[in-house]
């Protein structure tokens, strides 16, 4: 089935269910999982400085997300490498994806904000047309019953 | 896992590598596999109703012989599969269904864009994905090795 498994980890709960699927499918067919993190640009024009994190405070955050990627990871029982990389979500996504070899991607779905959006399309929209492998999109949890 | 599958099926080479991906899925985890096909080219303008009834039988003719031959896939490996044509817009239709009937994945096929219109309006895999409340796997046809595993 899928051997190499790209999931977009950004601690959102939509991730969160993301990285759950991802793990599951992990085990039945025993496949190595990445967990990637992205560090979008910081705002180019802050009303506060306060508004742009300290470095080590950003450095912390993604340690906190590696770290949580990987313990979830074992107590599944699966290999499972995380890393956060700079750049835009879904381009970094689909270029790690290539990188890793991945046969799928793992993404939570993100909804639309308004006319903008709805035009250039959500991250996982991006995702799904760019990859070169199958996505699979895991609904937010307000979708549920 | 996946208690549920719904794949949309209509005969191109992209919903053909779905379908195989979501065979594979149904085969492995027990799921309840579902095949649908969506009419969607009747004419809305028709000069006569025949003419509306005409295309409506060469549709259905054709929908049957691709059933068809997913039944016999899924024969071969084992697994039981139920199929529905319903009419109207692919997207709507295939999430209609999948709410109606509580499925918890879709497969669809990725079709790519052929033109800038297409970038703009968003694929039927894309709309699916935006809308949907339960799990949605795109099968890119570069999988389609894996699939015939």
């Amino acid at each position: 089935m899928f051997r190499r498994i790209l999931v977009g980890f950004d601690g959102s709960p939509g991730a969160r269910r993301a990285l759950h699927y991802a793990l599951q499918l992990a085990v039945s067919s025993e496949s190595l999982v990445w967990a990637l993190a992205v560090k979008e640009p910081l705002p180019r024009y802050a009303a506060r400085a306060a508004e742009l994190l300290a470095e080590s405070d950003v450095r912390e955050h993604f340690e906190r997300l590696e770290n949580e990627a990987r313990s979830e990871a074992a107590a599944a029982g699966v290999p499972l490498q995380a890393e956060a990389v700079q750049g835009h979500a879904s381009q970094a996504i689909v270029e790690y994806a290539r990188q890793v070899n991945a046969d799928l991607i793992v993404i939570g779905q993100h909804g639309h904000g308004g006319v903008l959006d709805r035009m250039l399309g959500s991250t996982s929209d991006r995702v799904v047309d760019t990859a070169s492998c199958s996505v699979l999109v895991v609904p937010s949890e307000r979708h549920r019953s | 896992m996946f208690h549920k599958i719904l794949v949309g099926l209509e005969g191109s080479e992209a919903s053909w590598c779905a379908y195989r991906r979501a065979l594979t899925l149904s085969r492995e985890h027990g799921s309840e596999l579902w095949v649908v096909s969506v009419e969607e080219h009747l004419p809305r303008y028709a000069a006569t109703i025949d003419e509306v009834k005409e295309e409506q039988e060469y549709e259905n003719t054709y929908f049957e012989r691709v059933q068809g031959q997913a039944r016999e896939l899924a024969e071969e490996q084992g697994v039981a599969l139920h199929c529905r044509t319903v009419v109207g817009h692919a997207a709507q239709r295939i999430l209609e269904c999948a709410r109606a009937g509580s499925f918890d994945l879709i497969v669809v096929g990725h079709r790519g864009h052929s033109n800038p219109l297409h970038r703009l309006a968003g694929s039927t895999a894309d709309r699916i994905v935006d809308h949907a409340q339960c799990c949605v796997l795109v099968e890119h046809p570069s999988s389609v090795s894996v699939n015939s595993t």
